[in-house]
């Protein structure tokens, strides 16, 4: 198998010189994208997510497989993790804690190097009771082998808890997940919530396994491991063998951690569990942190490739041609130019969409009121007088919370889609869907030689469907984007979860990204949201004082609370797709300024071209020498993804097994000295 | 035991976009073939519809299959509607053609029984993957075909023969 780091460097080095390429050649505006992918492809980072309801051993489930003698994650039967927690390769050990704080009317986040033995302190329940110290993000460096390759596993809050920020926190931090685990035990089987959350979970990421923790606790965990495969099976509408629900003991391998006994370790059924896991992470990383990139350089090469072989038949036919291509090209500038200033309709479309989206939002919100309100209502008469003991009355106040909570992460995922359909529908309107130059070239009705050898004008769909599919996204069109900036808009709404744009930072989002969310994040400190729980929590203290309270109390507040939350969320909903409307809009304005960036750089190649001194048999020499150095350099990116995909057919990691391995055969024989098998089957 | 990367390969794209938005929700993937197109190595997915019956599943002809590359699962060289081919043409899709389980699995008792078999047929795909990648001859070509032949739906089989009559036969030993 090829060393992972050795891969790295060396397509980093080919992206370099593939900018260097494309600067030499002239492509100016190609050579930014491939820094800018060089870039984003160094930062990127495989994120292995646990999730699930709390108390269900996650933490415990990421202490076993991370194997540290002394444990990361806090622990305990009264403890329950509230921060999300990151936890990544380093030289050295380096625990940071990221608190928000107001200062000078502005949240702002602030970082504190902890020791581990003081985690704990920040993001447990026990240590810090409803997060009062404003606890964002928890960062954790550790000289861990495991993690060297750029795994980066998270620990997040439980779901379906009573503090409706941990769904919330934890929903926000889907949209980055590479790698799902969805721990559910063995003493009770998934509930609703858990496949709700599930069913959100998966939408993002369809890479997912499923740890079934404590199996030593019940006997007949197998019954439970059965009955959640079917309701797994049934949520996510695959079949149940598809569902991969591993039965697994966290004490048992940290009893092995400690004691290795070898009876602990079969019993903990980790070996299997971490074979899966690390395979499936292995099958999974080429595609997450290499293909991608290697792909956009790929698209990026071959538009100068096409550029270059255009002028060479353009040269051999005639210049009348190439001028006609230049004022094809110069409408095609023109066309979004227009965009920018007098064709302004997809706007207005935009805006009457997000005018529509906004509508539906308040009408989301009302109902939702009025369901919570009704859900107040039953169980007042369900309780009675029971409803203003402090039990009762909190559990209610949870019903409450959960209820709205599970209407936004609906609206969310409502918000999600209607943007991205949004988007996409715009973006074929406008076509910008279409390559540009292609487009331009098409438009001469020009049959070419045969002199290079490259299908040209017309390319293949079935090239066309594959190169688009794994294009990456740079700008808001991306879904997961949205789903990252809607995350953050209802993460803002929730209040009590004010940290996404600590946690954009953190993973390397653009600085845009994360000036949106503060943006958001500011908009809602700015007003009195902190009291989104607060109308209720006076009520909650003096019932849970012991001070006197009757039913009417109990449901003035209660009302007022869910009435107050929801003018709040409105409030902040507004303000929000305001931000986002900005968001969308901005991001096609700089599609377009790239877009023309481009044109401009293909009409000045082919300008240089009509005005060349050179006699035309010079001028021909020299674009076939291009064509042909940036028709290596495409082979060096084939070979790069072929290396890649062999890191697909190695079931283990290699520092997993201690073993460099070998770079199989098929990628060290070069083509020409191959001989084809005969196959009775092929 | 170890997953089989064939089983995954299809896994993966039976859950992309693609095959979200091109094939009915409600067909089953079928047993795949190999394909080498310029060089390249491609796995053709057959899909079906399965209705339950009593005794198991009615099964129909098959309706589509998906050609895609072994490297990229997510992605899509060819898709085939059967339906609409003109060699297909006397194919009734109203009726159902078989019936699951056939009598080559009356000795397969259970479910897991049934799947551990498939994953044994999966890993023996995986190993004549590897054979065709490395340019070796593929050793396992016998236990294959065993396995291929029990677990193939007899009733299924003329289709699957429609689509690779060089590669499914050369498995299917009835």
């Amino acid at each position: 198998m090829p060393d992972l780091f050795v891969l790295k460097k060396d397509t980093a080095e080919c992206f370099q010189e593939g900018a260097a390429l494309a600067r030499r050649l002239g492509f100016n505006a190609a050579a930014k994208t491939i820094a800018e992918t060089e870039k984003d492809f160094l930062e990127k980072k495989l994120m292995v997510v646990t999730v699930g309801e709390m108390k269900r051993g996650k933490s415990s489930m990421l202490n076993a497989l991370l194997g540290e003698k002394e444990q990361i994650f806090p622990v305990n039967a009264s403890v329950a993790t509230n921060a999300i927690t990151i936890v990544r390769y380093g030289e050295e050990e380096k625990v940071e804690v990221v608190t928000e704080e107001r200062k000078k009317g502005i949240m702002l986040p602030t970082t504190k190097t902890i020791h581990r033995t003081e985690i704990p302190n920040y993001v447990s329940e026990q240590g810090n009771p409803s997060n009062f110290k404003n606890v964002r993000l928890l960062k954790v460096e550790i000289p861990n082998p495991l993690l060297k390759e750029g795994i980066v596993f998270v620990d997040t809050p439980g779901v379906g808890s009573l503090n409706i920020s941990h769904a919330e926190t934890t929903y926000g931090f889907l949209p980055n997940a590479d790698l799902l685990l969805f721990v559910s035990d063995a003493s009770s089987g998934l509930t609703e919530t858990e496949l709700n959350f599930l069913k959100r979970g998966y939408k993002y990421c369809k890479n997912v396994l499923f740890p079934l923790t404590k199996k030593d606790t019940n006997p007949r965990y197998k019954e439970i491991m059965e009955d959640n495969q079917y309701k797994i099976s049934a949520a996510l509408g695959i079949s149940i063998d598809e569902v991969t629900l591993i039965p697994i003991s966290n004490t048992a391998k940290i009893r092995y951690l400690e004691t290795q006994s070898k009876a602990a370790l079969a019993s903990s059924n980790f070996p299997e569990f971490e074979r899966l896991m690390w395979s499936t992470i292995a099958a999974k990383r080429g595609e997450i942190m290499f293909l991608p990139f290697l792909e956009q350089v790929r698209q990026e090469t071959f538009k100068i490739d096409e550029n270059i072989v255009a002028q060479y038949q353009l040269l051999e036919s005639n210049k009348e041609k190439m001028l006609e291509l230049i004022a094809n090209l110069k409408k095609e500038i023109e066309k979004y130019k227009s965009f920018e200033s007098t064709n302004l309709q997809w706007k207005s479309e935009l805006a009457e969409s997000f005018a529509i989206m906004q509508n539906n939002n308040i009408a989301a919100l009302s109902s939702m009121e009025l369901e919570a309100t009704n859900h107040l209502e039953d169980r007042i008469t369900a309780l009675g007088v029971k409803i203003c003991e402090p039990e009762y009355y909190k559990q209610v106040y949870n019903e409450i919370n959960n209820i709205m909570s599970e209407r936004l992460l609906e609206l969310k995922d409502q918000m999600i889609d209607k943007t991205v359909e949004e988007v996409n529908r715009v973006n074929i309107s406008l076509g910008l869907n279409v390559d540009s130059c292609q487009r331009a070239l098409d438009g001469l009705n020009f049959t070419p030689k045969k002199d290079l050898d490259v299908v040209f004008p017309k390319r293949k769909a079935s090239e066309d469907a594959i190169r688009k599919g794994t294009k990456i996204s740079r700008s808001i069109v991306g879904g997961s984007k949205i789903g990252m900036v809607i995350g953050g808009l209802l993460g803002a709404a929730l209040a009590v979860f004010a940290g996404p744009a600590v946690i954009a930072a953190e993973l390397g989002t653009t600085v845009a990204d994360a000036i949106f969310y503060t943006a958001i994040s500011s908009s809602m400190t700015g007003t009195s949201i902190g009291g989104f729980l607060g109308g209720a929590k006076g009520c909650v203290d003096a019932v849970t004082q012991g001070r006197d309270v009757d039913i009417p109390v109990v449901r003035k507040a209660l009302t007022n609370h869910i009435n107050e939350s929801r003018i709040l969320l409105t409030k902040i909903m507004n303000e929000g797709m305001i931000t986002l409307k900005g968001r969308v809009i901005n991001s096609f304005e700089t599609e377009f300024t790239a877009k023309k960036r481009e044109l401009e750089d293909n009409i000045k190649q082919i300008e240089i071209t009509v005005n060349s001194t050179k006699p035309d048999q010079e001028k021909l020499e020299e674009l076939k020498r291009n064509a042909e150095t940036i028709q290596k350099y495409m082979v060096r990116l084939e070979e790069l993804k072929d290396t890649v995909a062999s890191l697909n057919n190695t079931e283990q990691d290699s520092v997993f097994q201690g073993n460099t391995g070998d770079i199989p055969v098929s990628t060290l024989v070069p083509e020409a000295e191959k001989k084809e098998m005969e196959y009775s089957f092929l | 035991m170890e997953q089989s990367r064939m089983k995954e390969v299809i896994h993966t794209f039976n859950h992309s976009e693609l095959c979200r938005k091109l094939i009915p929700a409600e067909l089953a993937s079928g047993w795949p073939c190999l394909k080498k197109v310029r060089g390249k190595l491609y796995i053709v997915i057959p899909y079906f519809n399965r209705m339950p019956v009593k005794s198991g599943y009615a099964l129909y002809p098959i309706y589509c299959s998906a050609t895609i590359p072994w490297k990229m699962p997510e992605k899509m060289l060819d898709f085939t509607v059967y339906t609409i081919q003109e060699n297909w043409k006397d194919v009734d899709y109203s009726k159902p053609v078989g019936f699951f389980k056939h009598k080559a699995l009356e000795d397969i008792r259970t479910k897991d029984e049934y799947i551990a078999l498939c994953n044994r047929l999966y890993r023996c795909y995986d190993e004549m993957v590897l054979a065709v990648l490395e340019n070796k001859p593929f050793a396992g070509e016998e236990k294959m075909a065993g396995l291929f032949s029990k677990l193939m739906e007899p009733s299924l089989y003329p289709f699957y023969e429609k689509i690779n009559k060089k590669f499914y036969s050369n498995f299917y030993k009835m």
